[in-house]
């Protein structure tokens, strides 16, 4: 949007849709709640007319990118020697890994480092309480160095250790001997 | 013959000047930024209809021949920074010249005294332009918009960022009012 045209096509735009803006300025318009199919919609009008939602592509660039998230720390990834988030991601997603990031941060307010070191802690914890597998399996699924690797970041990230966190989960029950 | 047309600056003005050239109807060959080719003289009445029209839209038609170069000046200007693709290694100077077929000192000379600046600084205001609302998208690093729009360096374009709106790109970032301006209607 560059000039009072593209103000008035895009106004023009909103009051077909029966939408009701309380301000539109050069790239941007304050809209109320929009229902999902009106987006939709105006996505597509907005298109015709030569513009494109910019907020999409900044959600849409963060959900790619928390979707890959999720497959590489999911458990059953297959690690390459060598293996970098940032390149894997800007082979994958076709993006220079700085725009990505700049993206992730403008629509997740936090970095994607920050959110990877979050979500594959989460799946440690998983990992450490549902099935009894040992440290070094779930290092080498999770794409760690080894179990010191992930046990120094599991201390740092959750200020326990991992037994002490298994223990505090699911407590051993010891089967005493019966009184005679 | 080819009516001249002041402050068509995108692809809406064009949308905008078509639909009124097809209400009239005034039948057309080309229609571009500034300039639309009608297929016979329209006649005073239709013409002044159009004229009225283009006004109420924020278009004025030009009829005399220093307006009408120094629309297109600023349309080649307008069509460089924000509507081509590709960074041209030519200077200013020597696409304005081939544009226009004029001699460049003949055109700044015309230039400055019709518009309140010289064509140098039309097209920083229009480049500066440019970068506030790629910087407003929040998509390309300052990098890449700095090659974009031909800069030598990220650096460069902040400090000529800075000297045009008095702060630096990543204060302009930080704003929450827009301050963007219509490109049809740019102050330094």
């Amino acid at each position: 949007m560059v000039c009072e045209r593209c103000i008035s096509a895009v106004k023009n735009t909103l009051d077909t849709l029966g939408l009701h803006a309380t301000g539109i300025t050069l790239g941007e318009v304050a809209l109320g709640a929009v229902p999902q199919e009106k987006i939709a919609e105006l996505r597509e009008r907005l298109h015709v007319l030569g513009f494109s939602l910019a907020e999409d592509k900044t959600y849409l660039a963060a959900a790619a990118v928390k979707k890959l998230v999720a497959e590489v720390y999911s458990g059953g990834f297959d690690f390459p020697a060598g293996f970098r988030f940032s390149l894997y991601a800007a082979g994958k997603l076709r993006m220079p890994y700085d725009q990505l990031s700049a993206l992730f941060v403008a629509a997740e307010k936090t970095t994607i480092e920050a959110y990877i070191l979050n979500r594959r802690m989460e799946k440690v914890k998983d990992l450490l309480l549902q099935e009894d597998l040992t440290l070094e399996t779930i290092a080498f699924r999770l794409g760690f160095t080894g179990k010191a690797h992930l046990a120094s970041q599991f201390k740092a990230l959750t200020g326990t250790t991992t037994s002490r966190f298994r223990e505090q989960a699911a407590p051993k029950i010891t089967v005493a001997p019966e009184n005679p | 013959m080819v009516l001249h047309i002041k402050n068509m600056v995108c692809d809406r003005c064009i949308m905008a000047v078509r639909n009124e050239l097809e209400k009239l109807p005034l039948p057309y060959s080309d229609l571009r930024l500034g300039e639309v080719t009608v297929a016979a003289d329209p006649g005073p009445d239709t013409l002044q209809r159009f004229a009225g029209n283009l006004r109420s839209l924020g278009f004025e038609l030009l009829d005399d021949q220093r307006s009408q170069t120094v629309e297109r000046i600023k349309n080649t200007i307008i069509n460089l920074v924000h509507r081509s693709g590709e960074v041209s290694n030519l200077k200013l100077s020597a696409i304005l010249e081939q544009e226009l077929g004029m001699d460049y000192h003949y055109l700044t000379t015309l230039f400055s005294s019709v518009e309140a600046m010289t064509i140098e600084k039309f097209a920083i205001l229009q480049r500066i332009e440019r970068v506030k609302e790629l910087l407003t998208y929040n998509e390309l690093a300052l990098g890449e918009i700095a090659d974009q729009l031909g800069y030598s360096s990220p650096q460069h374009l902040s400090q000529q960022f800075k000297k045009t709106t008095g702060m630096t790109p990543s204060q302009f970032r930080g704003l929450t009012e827009n301050t963007r301006q219509p490109l049809d209607k740019l102050k330094g």
